[in-house]
């Protein structure tokens, strides 16, 4: 079984924060093989906690995505919680006061996109401008660290939703990202490495419970698509929110299930099927309306190109309706439309729009992503063997 | 991998069906391995279909539970689509007119109250009053065929989530109930089940390398099946079993109930009698519980943040989902006696009668209450044995 950061952090390293005050960014996905989470787990280590930081969905991992989070009081030990998803995304001074050393302990899903990477890289910022050690306690990046996919972050485009200098999906730890982004930062930054994680690994390798880390994230199969189907956030088609298979879905009322379906099998995307659908969610986008649409099987995970494929299953839905097909004009993280924010770059929505196909975009990001994967190197943490 | 009872038939038997008007009762997860529809690998093999009917949820799978259905038109086939969740519930005369035979093919879940096995049952009666011919295309019992879990229903407590009396968890296939019931209740219709190739009672639903096709909006994965025959018991208290949210069946919580105090005190569950009994008890039930907080997005507590926990299974051989079940309703009545209401009908027709919930009132423990279902459970597993199919 691999042991995380955690469970490494408790056993070995302890010595590292001793006499200190420390600041806690987690939040409840954050967990031992026992379950038990990672504040009650330092908090049992003796372990000097004084202050909580919580990411996106908050500390305890209840509010809807988006949603602004304000402070509160943790129910349990009766600590401060600081969020930084809220007006303040930085942790500044007067959040660290009683904080001498920063614990990041965040299971993050490999996606750019996904904001608890914004949020430690933001860590990482305040705490050097503020003189405050970080510790990053390693989890295990749960669609592997082997496949690199889709284009950087282009000026300009940066958001919350997308920092800059890497691709959409990474195939870096967090505690790998951190040492990747740091270099430009300067934090005194300590990666607590896992045990026994290997690149090729996905989340059910490792022998660890999986606890979800957002309401629309419950299980491994949902993050093996997410890379991709997560673009549909930025059109006007449900992806699958308000239903129990969010992002393995997708659809609209307006959408033929058959043709959909049978369009993209034609395709032969390398390692995926699609399923025709019926669905109804229950709340957000077309809520109570009767959706059509497909559902994404992954039949061969280690070849499924994530990101290509959501790419593929857009242009499908905007060729099966161009009149109702529509990319949403904006995003809550900004004036740009959503989808570039999410892709990182106006370009792919472009040319979309042009008629292109999907083989063509991806030309124009295939020597970056190059540059990336040579650039990552000298900050890979873990073997890049395929098998272990 | 395993083959299904509609591979068998297009491989191997359809002159079964030459010259013959065909009905089909089906739903989406009814598929090939290379997930083509039911409907779809029929038509393609030529077989005459006549006319489809739908069960709870609809031939399109999208419908909510308990909604009624009615008739429609199958838009791409052009086929007539008759509900057997409307105002009727059994095939008529008039509904069976241009068929000669029937064919069965759904996807269980292997628990009494989910209703398939119920419109299997009167699929059986109309069809023996019509006489009209029935065929069970046979699929896994996604949550194996060895574990029998479960009272049986008393009197004045049948329902259509309970329409005859066998245990909760049956450990059956659709095809091996339909013989069962069709010679227990003196049915009489004419019935032959086309069995799978290569499944085995022990096999879980990922080791037959069959997709998974969720079989009702609120059962997405193989995953939420496992404890679904526990944790749907809680619907008949006033707590939410996470529908409205990615996992149902995998929590449940309420607003007024603090998850770290409930997950601690089901870790921790102080267990009465011998050291034996209680180690036992403790293996049997194979789980963890992570306390959550979760926001429903619909359903019960719609919008408002509730606490509760995630049973996470840690070993699915040796778990009891109704153990968890039994002993979640307990403790959660035990720990806010003044905010938990039964929901008093509806947790009775789950459970087959009104004994589960008394003993819990009378602050049985919950093992006392599994031992009286089990006695029942394993008079069941000898009469059962006959019918069935598989090793």
């Amino acid at each position: 079984m691999v042991r995380t950061g955690l469970d490494i952090f408790i056993g070995e390293k302890l010595s590292l924060v001793k006499n200190k005050r420390v600041g806690l960014v987690s939040h409840s996905a954050a967990i031992l093989p026992d379950l038990t989470d990672s504040l009650e787990a330092l908090m049992n280590a003796g372990v000097n906690i004084t202050a909580l930081f919580g990411p996106e969905h908050g500390y305890q991992g209840a509010a809807a995505d988006a949603a602004a989070v304000g402070n509160s009081l943790e129910t349990r030990y009766g600590l401060p919680i600081f969020s930084l998803y809220g007006d303040i995304r930085e942790p500044n001074a007067e959040m660290l006061q009683n904080v001498d050393v920063l614990i990041v302990d965040l299971q993050d899903i490999g996606t750019r996109f996904y904001t608890f990477i914004t949020t430690m890289v933001n860590v990482l910022r305040g705490a050097a401008k503020n003189q405050k050690e970080v510790i990053i306690l390693d989890r295990p990046n749960p669609i592997s660290g082997v496949n690199v996919e889709g284009p950087m972050v282009k000026a300009g485009y940066e958001s919350f939703i997308g920092i800059g200098g890497i691709p959409v999906r990474h195939g870096l730890t967090i505690g790998e990202l951190a040492l990747f982004i740091n270099d430009e930062i300067g934090a005194a930054l300590t990666v607590i490495e896992m045990d026994d994680w290997k690149r090729a690994m996905w989340f059910d390798h490792t022998g660890l419970p999986w606890a979800a880390t957002s309401p629309a994230m419950p299980h491994l199969s949902t993050m093996t698509v997410f890379p991709g189907m997560c673009l549909f956030e930025g059109t006007n088609l449900s992806e699958g929110r308000g239903t129990s298979l969010p992002f393995e879905i997708c659809g609209a009322p307006w959408l033929n299930k058959y043709e959909l379906a049978q369009a993209l099998n034609e395709l032969e995307i390398n390692g995926a099927r699609f399923r025709p659908i019926r669905f109804m969610p229950v709340a957000h986008r077309f809520a109570n309306e009767e959706c059509e649409g497909v559902q994404v099987y992954v039949t061969k995970r280690e070849t499924f190109e994530a990101f290509s494929t959501g790419l593929q299953v857009v242009k499908a839905c905007r060729e099966q309706n161009r009149e109702k097909f529509t990319f949403l004009e904006s995003s809550w993280e900004g004036a740009k439309p959503h989808f570039d924010l999410l892709v990182g770059t106006p370009q792919v929505r472009e040319e979309l729009l042009a008629g292109k196909s999907v083989e063509e975009i991806e030309q124009v990001w295939a020597d970056e992503l190059k540059g990336f994967e040579e650039k990552r190197q000298k900050f890979l943490i873990y073997e890049q063997r395929l098998k272990w | 991998m395993v083959k299904t009872g509609l591979e068998v038939l297009i491989s191997k038997k359809l002159s079964r069906l030459r010259g013959k008007r065909v009905g089909l009762v089906t739903h989406p997860a009814a598929v090939m391995p290379d997930l083509t529809s039911s409907v779809d690998a029929l038509l393609k093999a030529k077989v005459n279909l006549t006319a489809l009917y739908g069960p709870e949820h609809g031939i399109s799978g999208a419908a909510a539970e308990g909604a009624k259905i009615g008739n429609v038109t199958d838009s791409r086939s052009g086929l007539p689509v008759f509900s057997l969740y409307g105002e009727r519930r059994e095939p008529s005369e008039e509904m069976l007119r241009d068929v000669d035979v029937l064919l069965f093919d759904m996807q269980d879940v292997g628990v009494r109250f989910y209703t398939y096995l119920s419109t299997l049952f009167h699929v059986l009666k109309g069809a023996a009053k019509n006489q009209k011919e029935v065929i069970v295309l046979d699929r896994p019992n996604p949550i194996t065929g060895t574990r029998v879990e479960g009272r049986l229903i008393d009197p004045g407590f049948e329902s259509f989530v309970g329409v005859i009396p066998i245990p909760i968890r049956h450990g059956m296939t659709l095809g091996e109930l339909a013989l069962y019931m069709n010679a227990k209740y003196e049915i009489g219709a004419k019935l032959e089940v086309i069995t799978m190739q290569g499944w085995k009672r022990t096999m879980w639903f990922d080791d037959t390398g069959l997709p998974w096709v969720a079989t009702s909006p609120a059962i997405p994965h193989f995953a939420t099946t496992i404890l679904y025959p526990g944790l749907c018991l809680l619907e008949g208290i006033n707590v939410s079993v996470g529908r409205g949210t990615s996992l149902p069946f995998e929590i449940c919580g309420a607003p007024w109930i603090d998850g770290n105090e409930l997950a601690e005190e089901m870790n921790g569950l102080k267990i009465r009698g011998s050291l034996r009994q209680q180690l036992n008890c403790r293996r049997n039930m194979g789980v963890r519980f992570r306390p959550i907080n979760f926001q429903p997005s619909g359903n019960k507590y719609a919008n408002e943040t509730c606490g509760g926990v995630q049973v996470h299974v840690t070993d699915r051989e040796a778990a009891s989902p109704l153990i968890v079940g039994l002993e979640l309703v307990r403790m959660i009545r035990a720990l806010y006696p003044s905010q938990f209401q039964w929901n008093v009908r509806h947790f009775d027709i789950l459970t087959g009668s009104s004994r589960a919930r008394e003993s819990i009132e009378a602050n049985e423990s919950a093992q006392a209450t599994y031992k009286t279902w089990q006695t029942a459970a394993a008079k069941f597993k000898r009469e059962r044995k006959k019918f069935l199919l598989y090793k």
